[in-house]
């Protein structure tokens, strides 16, 4: 018995450390790391970057016009809207994505400046990242497994350019910041949200990066970025000429994810399993850069996607292609035009593309039985004191949701093949405080919940993969004063870095619906506060009309027939 | 003198239809009925005209399973775009009550009141309770839910307070899993300092 006290007393006293300090990393976005002591991760803003002096006078010198670095003779445009900001006891750093036009669709870049603490030396570089699997932009968290090839290349600035015509090769010591949450297969990712949080997870992961300054980069360590650390070796590499080693720069660094050009997943899919394997293997990453680039050279053509896939056929069966010489004629005939009138069964998105009419789909799963069957359940459940639903996965399975003890909400996980769900929100009901005797009334909003909505994104993001037709992924409420569906037509390709947390969306949530009628709250949630385009809500009638609902110039909600 | 008392009078009533009070126990019906909100009917100031959150504001405290509970109710008026609202906001220190353990299980005492982590007010019910929105420490792994608070007239220094559990989750957000519940979830009896 006193064991267990003893036990229960140390449990407390673990738990409520992680909640400090937890909490004290909300309140700074501080990440502690037990091995690099404090790590500060956040996002900033261009103007909060630009207001320290000496980062502001060194980013003046390599980049022009605020937005552009000269690369050899090329121009390679700088993004300004998401900088992470990272800082250890020894080295504070500024990433930012680059907008490189000529890379290929699984390439991308960041640019890094690094300060050296101690030396109050300022350097930068850029990161070539060239995946070698795909880029989980949709795994279980925000983080995003990484497994390629890792390129540093320092940027020449004025202040070193005597010592960078000496052909002097530059190591770096790379520390990505990792975070391992021991979520199964992709146990390691890139850690660049605070999605990870938990201390224990976060560590460093090293490697050494060597480039001849001002020549090709004509070394390139193979860096596993899901696996350990990487040996450091302070030697010199690379096969440059009468070079000096100038060792002990070290850069730490989070990847910004890229846009990433969803044409080139949309082929990949279209992959059998063993050409996807074959496609992404490490020593591939020559094969992967130029059918990417002929692809986009083609501007995604269906001829060029079809040549693409023939080529890796005939490569993955131990075939020979000369990749510097790929002929299509055909391939660039068909650039993409730009639609003015949308084939049947079609509608414009608010990007003007010509995306499937998702009324048709809804109509379908009206009349399907399974789902007849579902919502009569699910509506004389909705006087329950818990919600109750279900998900549906790609193999038709429907999963039951569940409702943590003591909740009333049910959780929506979904999976890397869920397809949509469906579930009740309640009517108000008296909820018992048994202490006081006294009964209070809960009075539930009777529409989608800011979770629900999440979760609904994390289904349409992942159809980009997984072979679920955008158009079939649904999340559906069923409530006593309404049913209610959510489609997209969007672009999954979204930038998740734009939602916020459930923290923020409380009280924004709350005062609309305080301020509007429940549909119009909804959509001004949405528009205002989600900020994803391409969330279309429906109201499904009992007589089985369905409506598209929307808000006019003028703010209010505007019903049209399906 | 007469001209000069109508005139005043005129101003007073300008002024009142410009502001469009609502006391703010009429709140409910704004809540009740699910399809209109305060905008329709263009009100701009959610009043507590006649001081009913009075009784709620100061500090409380009161133990559950525990656990030491101290909670700082204060009134604010918070200003939207184009509607002021009097609410109460709640803050709070919750504590091991058992000895030698003196780390907070959650502390929002320092929070600014924006704070997503404060308890904010949305209105009150027709039995006098007062009901807040609750989102905690670990609110995206479930600590979420409406709070109820009420105080008798016969015992102004005595007030129930009970959190009815939402428990949801945000994924991706919660990385945790389903978070333990540090709220009184059966109700607690607490005493006015």
């Amino acid at each position: 018995m006193k064991r267990l006290n003893v036990k229960r007393i140390l449990a407390i006293v673990c738990y409520s450390l992680v909640l400090v300090t937890l909490y004290n990393c909300n309140e700074e976005s501080i990440i502690e790391n037990p091995q690099e002591n404090k790590v500060l991760v956040e996002d900033i803003d261009f103007d909060n970057f630009y207001k320290k002096q000496e980062f502001k006078d060194f980013y003046n010198q390599v980049i022009d016009n605020k937005k552009t670095l000269r690369r050899g003779t090329q121009n390679i445009g700088i993004s300004t809207s998401l900088i992470k900001h990272i800082k250890n006891k020894e080295l504070e750093t500024y990433t930012f994505s680059v907008e490189k036009k000529n890379l290929a669709p699984n390439q991308f870049e960041n640019l890094v400046i690094t300060k050296n603490l101690s030396t109050n030396e300022i350097s930068a570089a850029f990161l070539k990242y060239d995946m070698s699997t795909e880029l989980l932009l949709d795994s279980n968290g925000k983080p995003y497994p990484f497994q390629g090839t890792l390129e540093v290349v320092p940027v020449a600035q004025e202040n070193i350019e005597g010592l960078l015509s000496k052909s002097t090769t530059v190591c770096y010591n790379v520390g990505v910041l990792m975070c391992n949450d021991n979520r199964g297969e992709y146990s390691s990712d890139h850690q660049v949200t605070e999605a990870c949080k938990d201390p224990s997870h976060i560590y460093t992961a090293q490697s050494i990066e060597c480039n001849t300054v001002f020549s090709a980069p004509s070394f390139t360590d193979e860096t596993d970025g899901g696996g350990g650390s990487v040996p450091i070796d302070s030697g010199t590499s690379g096969g440059s000429s009468s070079s000096t080693t100038t060792g002990g720069t070290s850069l730490i660094t989070a990847l910004i994810p890229p846009t990433l050009k969803e044409q080139w997943f949309e082929m990949t899919e279209k992959l059998t399993d063993q050409q996807q394997r074959f496609l992404y293997k490490l020593e591939n990453s020559d094969i992967r850069k130029k059918l990417g680039e002929f692809f986009e050279n083609n501007n995604f053509s269906k001829e060029a996607e079809k040549l693409v896939i023939e080529i890796i056929e005939i490569l993955a069966n131990g075939g020979d292609v000369d990749l510097d010489n790929i002929i299509c004629e055909e391939c660039s005939d068909t650039e993409i035009e730009e639609q003015v009138t949308c084939s049947p069964g079609q509608i414009k998105n608010h990007e003007g593309k010509c995306v499937v009419d998702p009324c048709k789909f809804i109509k379908l799963q009206i009349q399907n039985p399974n789902y007849t069957e579902q919502a009569r359940e699910l509506k004389r459940k909705v006087g329950l004191k818990q919600e109750t639903g279900y998900q549906q996965e790609k193999d038709g399975r429907q999963i039951k949701l569940e409702v943590e003890d003591g909740g009333h909400a049910v959780d929506i996980k979904t999976g890397r093949e869920t397809v949509g769900f469906i579930h009740t929100h309640l009517n108000n009901f008296t909820k018992y405080n048994s202490r006081t005797r006294r009964e209070e009334e809960v009075k539930p909003i009777k529409m989608f919940s800011p979770a629900d909505i999440l979760s609904f994104l994390e289904i349409a993001k992942r159809s980009r993969f997984n072979g679920v037709p955008q158009h079939l992924v649904y999340g559906t409420l069923i409530s006593s004063s309404g049913v209610y569906t959510l489609r997209f037509t969007g672009n999954p390709a979204f930038n998740s870095f734009n939602l916020k947390s459930a923290k923020e969306y409380k009280e924004s949530y709350k005062t609309l619906f305080e301020n509007n009628g429940k549909e119009k709250a909804f959509l001004l949630f949405l528009k205002n506060e989600i900020n994803v385009p391409g969330i279309d809500l429906y109201r499904i009638r009992d007589n089985g009309d369905v409506e598209k609902k929307t808000l006019d110039d003028n703010g209010r909600v505007k019903t049209n027939d399906c | 003198m007469k001209k000069i008392f109508f005139s005043l009078i005129v101003v007073i009533n300008i002024s009142c239809k410009a502001q469009n009070i609502l006391p703010i126990e009429r709140m409910i019906n704004y809540i009740e009925d699910e399809d209109k909100g305060l905008l329709d009917d263009g009100i701009s100031y959610v009043k507590d005209v006649n001081g009913i959150l009075n009784k709620f504001v100061g500090t409380w405290k009161g133990s559950y399973q525990n656990k030491n509970y101290e909670f700082k109710i204060s009134k604010n008026t918070k200003q939207e775009v184009s509607i002021k609202k009097d609410r109460l906001i709640i803050r709070y220190k919750i504590t091991d009550s058992r000895s030698g353990i003196r780390l907070a299980i959650a502390n929002t005492l320092n929070l600014p009141t924006e704070d997503g982590y404060i308890i904010t007010g949305d209105y009150l019910a027709r039995n006098g309770s007062y009901v807040l929105d609750y989102f905690g420490l670990k609110g995206e792994c479930g600590q979420n839910g409406t709070m109820f608070i009420n105080v008798k007239d016969t015992t102004p220094n005595l007030m129930d307070l009970f959190l009815h559990v939402k428990g949801e989750i945000y994924h991706p957000e919660c990385t945790t899993g389903y978070a333990a519940q540090v709220m009184p979830i059966e109700g607690i009896t607490l005493t006015k300092q």
